[in-house]
């Protein structure tokens, strides 16, 4: 048993996952910073978002790169249209926008098996090929995944860092009433967040499409994921979901490949138990009072 | 005479900050006591380590002669300690008598199961509460508004029920944070008044945290003055009005503004 | 000027007026008679299962709302059900343990593991406890799935006994309503009497301004895990009875889906009050049993129902007979 390509292994799997994890979790944690929204309805964009990416690769045939760019539009102007109608009534109530979102996830979900069914469908890799480094093999598939997720989240960095828009959105996730006087339009930085966050958990099932199946199950674990990673590093900090995100890739594939999954998954929530106890806001995360 | 509350230098760190450093005063029973200083004292948060809602770093806290330190809120409010707030000081959605009845709730002597089977003792209990909270809120001018959704009240009817409240935990002990806050000067001269007459009415010593000057002065016994978490002075009115470093700590604040 | 020198437990309004009284004490004698004799007018074995399933679900709505009267949203109450079921379920075919004693133990199991659970839990603010439930909801079901030699896994358990009372075996659906309709009458009663007593009143203090609560001597903590084990366990012990009625057990039995189920039945009967849950699973349980024919549209149906009620009745079915009967805004529990 050779345990460094067994440890190379557990790596790559692990940020692999980890980037996916990291995506949703950024979008996530987006959403609830800026409109105080638990989206439960995440999970499921990332299923539309992983037909949508089969659909166009396998039908049309073109390049993944224009899938991933039509997942990401479709997804995102969907997820704007969504809060407009669906989520910005319940803006003055929390509970019952929790609650909506979990209404809209149980109809795009049981939608998505009456169109499409309940089987699921295998998608082929979109590019074939192992980088050999070594006594380490990695597939080209996967490394494709984990630059295209850095790639992803530095676009949304910049985005967020240096563009106006980006900064309106920061400055209503920090003081939303301030943000108002200074005239930053609610009304519309509302709508964009949440189509950006849908359409960052688009690009994740795009993206994972050819690494697990298509199906419209697929929402439920890496929504559950999402939770996990950001309960870890704190509802609101988009810093506490990327590092939160890759440490639990790095933590379910090592756990997993030592102890097998299930064990694997009661020991996240363990962790995140364990973690609440000591820091209610997680590590990463905005001190509430 | 040993006093009723016991402040013994207490601290509070946040991180690397000092909110309130060695700070030790007393109040005796039957005082009304002004907790005063610039913006940013340290005034709220000795208030919150007095009444439990944060712990002190260090430093001891006694409620006749008995540590308070380390308990929860609601068990310093048996102990005859209450306090008020500044923000969301009522339950707004339900009725004005109700506010109060809940307020009552740890001196209501009914036992829990008994008020589940709604016993004769359960009921007796419960409607001498009830007297009693009709009562304060005559005393405090809301009994019109007996029935009403307490958040429906004006600002100023929401201040009186956030200190009927208060009183109906029949408290040995009143803190009262910032009580006149946002209330013209016609409103605030009639708060103090009323904060006076319950003070003798009800029995009750008052330790309360105000900016409006003129209400401190008028109303208080004695002051204690708060300045970047420390204590700075402590006195009558008429010394604290005078003291030079007093002044200094308020024009500073103000040259600094 | 309304008399009311009577104290009324557990909050403060205006007792109904007489004539009021009268009307909704005879609605409920009507309502007790119709339950009592309309399963003996029927011969369809279907409506009775019906019936039984609308009972079951009322008690599983009622003590969500139980939780819910603290302000707390559990996802994973399906998870207390399905222990519930499984404490109950293991004991008869393991040990013989008489179902009606199953019960009980199921009932105590699941309340102890909620006050233990809600030690840690419920320190969390709102919206962590909420996702914490459903975390933990959902590694519950994969403990039932993968620990094969004690839950039989995906194959579940069957030929669970059914309940025996004083020797009668409660084997036909029409023998198991009535016990049913008894529990669910203890239930309701349970609930409606905690709510109108201070604890009640410590309840919705909590719900409505935690600070304040807390600051007017109510220890929070306690009562929201009062609260929360109550709930749990309530819905533990129906689990069970529900498992010495259908006599089969698997993971699939209760799962996430059904946690939805009981927050939608809650919200569409109305949230605040209690009869609330009772109306919502009144309404909706029914709807997946008619909609079979239309395969994947009983979920969605509780989705959009779900949705639309939010949207345009918030506080659910009984605000539209509240404002039939016409009366004030009031808060907590009202029949």
């Amino acid at each position: 048993m050779d345990y460094s390509i067994l440890l190379g292994q557990a790596v790559l799997n692990g940020l692999v996952i980890g980037a996916m994890y990291m995506l949703m979790a950024v979008g996530f944690t987006l959403v609830f910073g800026i409109m105080r929204v638990v989206n439960f309805a995440h999970g499921e964009f990332y299923m539309l978002g992983a037909f949508a990416g089969f659909f166009t690769y396998v039908y049309w045939e073109i390049p993944f790169v224009v899938c991933l760019l039509i997942a990401a539009l479709t997804i995102g102007v969907l997820g704007m249209l969504v809060e407009r109608t669906l989520i910005q009534p319940f803006r003055s109530d929390e509970m019952s926008g929790m609650i909506a979102t979990l209404a809209i996830s149980v109809i795009i979900q049981n939608g998505a098996v009456l169109l499409w069914g309940p089987q699921p469908r295998a998608m082929p890799d979109i590019v074939t090929g192992t980088l050999a480094i070594g006594p380490f093999s990695f597939p080209w598939s996967r490394l494709v995944v984990i630059a295209a997720a850095a790639l992803i989240f530095t676009a949304f960095w910049l985005f967020m860092q240096r563009t106006r828009l980006g900064r309106a959105m920061r400055a209503v996730a920090q003081d939303t009433e301030t943000a108002l006087i200074q005239g930053i339009r609610v009304n519309y930085i509302y709508p964009l967040a949440f189509g950006m966050s849908v359409a960052l958990a688009a690009l994740a099932g795009a993206l994972m499409g050819p690494v697990f199946s298509v199906s419209p199950f697929v929402g439920l674990t890496p929504m559950l994921k999402a939770f996990v990673v950001v309960i870890l590093g704190g509802l609101g900090s988009v810093p506490g979901a990327v590092v939160g995100g890759l440490l639990l890739g790095m933590i379910e594939s090592f756990t997993a490949t030592i102890f097998g999954s299930l064990v694997s998954d009661i020991l996240q929530l363990l962790l995140v138990i364990l973690i609440l106890l000591v820091r209610p806001a997680g590590l990463l995360g905005q001190r509430e009072a | 005479m040993s006093a009723l509350l016991e402040v013994d230098a207490i601290s509070r760190r946040f991180g690397g900050l000092n909110a309130l450093k060695d700070v030790s005063f007393s109040i005796n029973k039957g005082e009304i006591v002004g907790l005063i200083g610039p913006n940013g004292a340290g005034k709220t948060t000795c208030f919150n380590v007095v009444s439990g809602v944060m712990s002190p770093s260090s430093g001891a806290i006694r409620f006749e002669q008995r540590s308070i330190v380390g308990k929860k809120p609601s068990a310093i409010v048996s102990e005859g300690l209450v306090r008020t707030f500044q923000a969301t000081t009522i339950f707004p959605e339900a009725t004005v008598i109700e506010n109060v009845m809940r307020g009552a709730f740890a001196t209501t002597p009914v036992s829990m199961l008994g008020s589940i089977f709604n016993t004769s003792a359960a009921r007796a209990a419960l409607s001498a509460t009830r007297n009693r909270c009709e009562l304060l809120l005559e005393r405090l001018s809301l009994m019109q508004f007996r029935q009403h959704r307490a958040g429906e009240l004006s600002y100023g009817g929401q201040r009186r029920l956030g200190v009927a409240i208060a009183l109906a935990a029949r408290p040995k002990l009143l803190m009262l944070d910032e009580p006149v806050a946002g209330l013209n000067p016609e409103e605030a001269a009639d708060f103090g008044r009323l904060i006076k007459d319950l003070h003798k009415t009800e029995g009750v010593s008052v330790l309360l945290v105000e900016h409006h000057m003129r209400l401190v002065m008028g109303l208080c016994d004695r002051l204690v003055v708060l300045d970047h978490g420390e204590k700075i002075a402590e006195g009558v009115p008429s010394e604290i009005r005078a003291n030079r470093s007093v002044i200094q700590a308020y024009l500073g604040a103000e040259e600094a503004a | 000027m309304e008399g009311s020198s009577t104290a009324t437990l557990g909050r403060d309004e205006p007792r109904l007026a007489p004539r009021r009284r009268w009307l909704s004490g005879a609605a409920l004698a009507v309502a007790l008679v119709a339950a009592l004799v309309l399963p003996q007018l029927t011969t369809n074995q279907f409506y009775i299962h019906l019936a039984n399933l609308m009972l079951l679900n009322s008690i599983f709505a009622v003590s969500l709302g139980l939780i819910a009267s603290v302000g707390q949203i559990s996802l994973g109450h399906a998870a207390f059900v399905a222990a519930g079921a499984y404490v109950s379920a293991l004991a008869a075919l393991s040990f013989k343990l008489p179902p009606i004693l199953g019960i009980v133990l199921a009932g105590l199991v699941t309340g102890l593991a909620a006050v233990l659970l809600g030690k840690i839990l419920l320190r969390l603010r709102g919206v962590y406890f909420v996702l914490v439930t459903f975390l933990a909801g959902q590694v519950f079901t994969l403990i039932v799935l993968n620990w094969e030699s004690v839950t039989h896994g995906a194959n579940g358990l069957l030929g669970i006994p059914a309940i025996s009372i004083f020797g009668l075996p409660l084997s036909t659906r029409l023998r198991f309503y009535y016990f049913a309709l008894a529990a669910f009458i203890f239930v309701v009663t349970f609930v409606w009497a905690l709510m109108r007593s201070q604890y009640g009143r410590a309840f919705r203090s909590i719900a409505e301004n935690v600070r304040l609560a807390e600051s007017s001597g109510i220890d929070v903590s306690h009562y929201q895990i009062v609260a929360f084990a109550l709930g749990s366990g309530i819905a533990g012990a129906a689990g069970a009875a529900m498992v010495h009625y259908i006599r089969f057990l698997s993971p699939d039995s209760f799962t996430f889906n059904d946690s939805i189920a009981y927050i939608t039945m809650l919200v569409v009967g109305g949230r605040h009050t209690m009869i609330g849950g009772v109306l919502g699973a009144l309404f909706l349980t029914p709807l997946p049993e008619l909609l079979r024919g239309f395969v994947g549209a009983q979920h969605i149906i509780y989705g959009v129902i779900l949705l639309c009620v939010l949207l345009f009745i918030p506080n659910g079915l009984v605000s539209i007979g509240r404002s039939f009967f016409n009366k004030g805004s009031e808060t907590g529990t009202s029949k």
